[in-house]
């Protein structure tokens, strides 16, 4: 009897062990684990904050009004205007699809030169 | 005996002997527990020391890596296609514990490098020592808070703060609107939606498109600059949605700075500002007329002589055409004779009964607060029917009547203009028919091919409008100016297939010489609404048509002569 209640204890003292060891493990695991998550939070956070500067950063330097104003100094463009607005239809594509016509260089030998088939278009109404 | 006696010790010596061993083995048995008892007790408590001497460790650890989650505390505004309109930024703030500083006039006289708007006397007037804390600089920038850091004075520390930044500046600014230090919204949307900005993080998006907002503006800029004008205002809405793409007034403010806000750029004429519009009401008068079905496009008035009632005197600009005119005719030449006689034969109650439907006694239903309630004519009788007819009389907003004319135009619905982008069918309300709108569109297209606003054509597209050229109100006074005008543009695009609704208005235009010192609103309004179209037409991906289509050509065909002449007032 004796000998079957000190190996009860040795077992249940045995498992006692284990379970505190087991849960000392995972104690720390999940410790770890937070300082990962605080970690990739911060760098989330971080990368956040630049994504939003960056955004506020890109409309300011996008700007309709700068790009009007930097066009106008640097590449001497004006506003589309409708006169420049023209249906497809309307243009002579055969003559801008002509590649020979485009290039005023000989085209070399081995150059292929594709010819272009445009889908059937309707007429605008 | 004596054998007996040691045979019975022998025997009582025996037995004590294993009962001895058993208590022992017991005795080991229960110790090696107590041990190992102990021994847990022991560990567990070592184990938390270790831990707790690990923990704090740890939890300086934890410390370092936590930062504050990024949350910012005012959701952000978009526009129709997403482009952001206004946001937060992270800034930095500096303050001062006057207590910890060790030498005053070293912050005094190194701080004012950096910060510039700040002074020595300022800086060590700000640094009582009895004070606990003191604000020296609010939103600094990162490149200030870096040169104060190397400055490398102790007391001196920042606050993380957020600041409201308006990357497009002053564009929109009047929609858009603008908040305080604390991020409260004061004007424009910012005020309107300052609980849902601030308890949300959901983005607002409106229906504005920066890129059409800013060609408008660009354009009243333009166009105030060259015609000398006080100021000018413009809407672009569409027709069927009533969704505003574009709601400039100018002069404007950058809200990137709101303590340099004058007070009287917080005005916005298109919402705020209420105007006796001129001849811009011709056209509600012969929609009103045809609705009710009491002429036609066939009918005509006699606009010969000018219409005398109660001390009042009706004639039309520049003497007029001096004879019977068509109902088109009115129109094209803009008659305040043949539009009073118009109204008188639709009638008060008519009239009254249109407008109430546009919406005209009211506040427009729109998301702003900074809204105006229109000034209508205090006794309502044949006179005031008649100035209305040709618009002196009823002051509304601009946004009234953009809101009015959108359903003059559309096939016959009201709208309801919205700033809010919301993937949802509008509600209309059918205010006229379909075919008195057909109507009102061949005329518009009419005014603009032949008449008044002849400088709104555009080779291509088919654009219908109605000039306004009105004198202004006396502010404070009684009647009109007689040598300061209100001019304005309102049209629609393409106008056989409405889809876009433009309103231009100058204020107090000059002649000038382009115009040949014309001020009214076809030299001024027309080509400045012209020219917003020409910069929004590639935008909004419309393409030209051809001039000469027939079946187009039919629609708006218009017969300019008079068929049958009957009028009660002429």
């Amino acid at each position: 009897m004796t000998r079957i209640l000190s190996q009860f204890w040795m077992i249940a003292i045995s498992l006692n062990l284990s379970l505190a060891c087991a849960l000392y493990h995972i104690k720390y695991k999940v410790i770890d684990l937070e300082h990962s998550h605080l970690a990739l939070q911060k760098k989330y956070n971080i990368l956040s904050e630049s994504n939003h500067t960056l955004n506020a950063e890109y409309t300011f330097l996008s700007n309709p009004k700068r790009l009007a104003t930097l066009a106008k100094k640097y590449l001497d463009k004006k506003y589309t205007n409708p006169v420049h607005l023209q249906h497809v239809s309307v243009v002579k594509l055969a003559h801008v699809l002509d590649l020979k016509s485009v290039s005023s260089n000989p085209i070399p030998r081995n150059q292929k030169v594709y010819s272009i088939r445009l889908a059937s278009y309707q007429q605008p109404r | 005996m004596k054998l007996r006696q040691v045979r019975d010790l022998s025997h009582t010596e025996k037995r004590p002997k294993r009962a001895e061993l058993s208590a022992l083995g017991e005795a080991r048995f229960k110790l090696t527990i107590l041990g190992i008892v102990f021994l847990i007790a022991y560990s567990l408590i070592a184990f938390r020391l270790i831990e707790l001497g690990f923990y704090c460790v740890m939890g300086t650890k934890i410390d370092s890596y936590s930062s504050p989650f990024f949350q910012i505390k005012r959701a952000n505004i978009i526009d129709v296609r997403g482009t952001t309109i206004a946001t937060n930024l992270i800034t930095a703030s500096v303050f001062a514990k006057p207590k910890e500083l060790l030498d005053i006039d070293e912050v005094a006289k190194k701080l004012p490098s950096v910060l510039t708007n700040l002074n020595s006397k300022e800086i060590r007037k700000k640094l009582d020592k009895r004070k606990d804390f003191v604000w020296l600089a609010r939103n600094i920038t990162p490149l200030q808070q870096m040169k104060i850091l190397k400055l490398g004075l102790p007391g001196i520390d920042f606050f993380q703060e957020e600041k409201r930044m308006y990357p497009h500046g002053s564009i929109g600014a009047h929609i858009i609107g603008f908040t305080d230090v604390d991020n409260k919204g004061l004007a424009g949307i910012e005020r309107f939606f300052n609980e849902q900005l601030l308890n949300s993080d959901t983005v607002v998006q409106l229906t504005i498109d920066m890129r059409i907002q800013t060609a408008v503006e660009n354009e009243i800029f333009q166009a105030v600059k060259k015609f000398k004008a006080n100021g000018g205002n413009s809407i672009v809405m569409d027709a069927n949605t009533g969704e505003i793409l574009a709601m400039a007034t100018f002069p404007t403010y950058n809200p990137n700075l709101p303590s340099k806000i004058k007070k009287e750029t917080l005005f916005d004429s298109n919402t705020l500002g209420v105007y006796d519009l001129g001849s811009i009401f011709k056209i509600f008068t012969a929609a009103i007329a045809l609705d009710t079905k009491k002429i036609t496009l066939e009918d005509g008035y006699d606009a010969t002589n000018p219409i005398r009632i109660a001390g009042f005197t009706i004639s039309d600009y520049l003497g007029g055409e001096k004879r019977w005119l068509s109902i088109p005719e009115i129109i094209l030449y803009s008659s305040n004779i043949g539009s009073a006689k118009m109204a008188m034969d639709a009638g008060t109650q008519a009239q009254k009964s249109f407008f109430k439907r546009l919406g005209f006694f009211e506040k427009v239903p729109i998301e702003l607060l900074e809204l105006s309630t229109p000034i209508l004519s205090q006794s309502w009788g044949d006179v005031a029917t008649m100035t209305i007819s040709y618009g002196y009389g009823l002051a509304v907003s601009p946004l009234h009547i953009v809101r009015g004319f959108a359903a003059l135009v559309n096939g016959g619905y009201l709208v309801k203009p919205t700033l809010i982008k919301a993937n949802i069918s509008p509600i209309k309300t059918q205010v006229i028919s379909e075919t008195t709108s057909k109507d009102i569109r061949r005329l518009l297209h009419l005014v603009v091919q032949k008449g008044t606003s002849k400088k709104a054509r555009i080779p291509g597209y088919f654009v219908g409008g109605k000039t306004g050229t009105a004198e202004k109100r006396n502010v404070g006074g009684k009647g009109f100016l007689k040598k300061a005008n209100i001019t304005s543009f309102l049209g629609a695009f393409p106008i056989h297939k409405p889809k876009y609704i433009i309103y231009v208005q100058l204020d107090d235009p000059k002649g000038v010489k382009e115009t040949h010192g014309f001020r009214a609103a076809g030299w001024n309004a027309a080509p400045t609404a012209s020219a917003i179209i020409k910069r929004i037409i590639p935008l909004l991906n419309i393409l030209p048509e051809d001039e000469n289509d027939p079946s187009i050509h039919k629609f708006l065909n218009i017969n300019l002569s008079p068929k049958v002449f009957s009028s009660s007032a002429g």
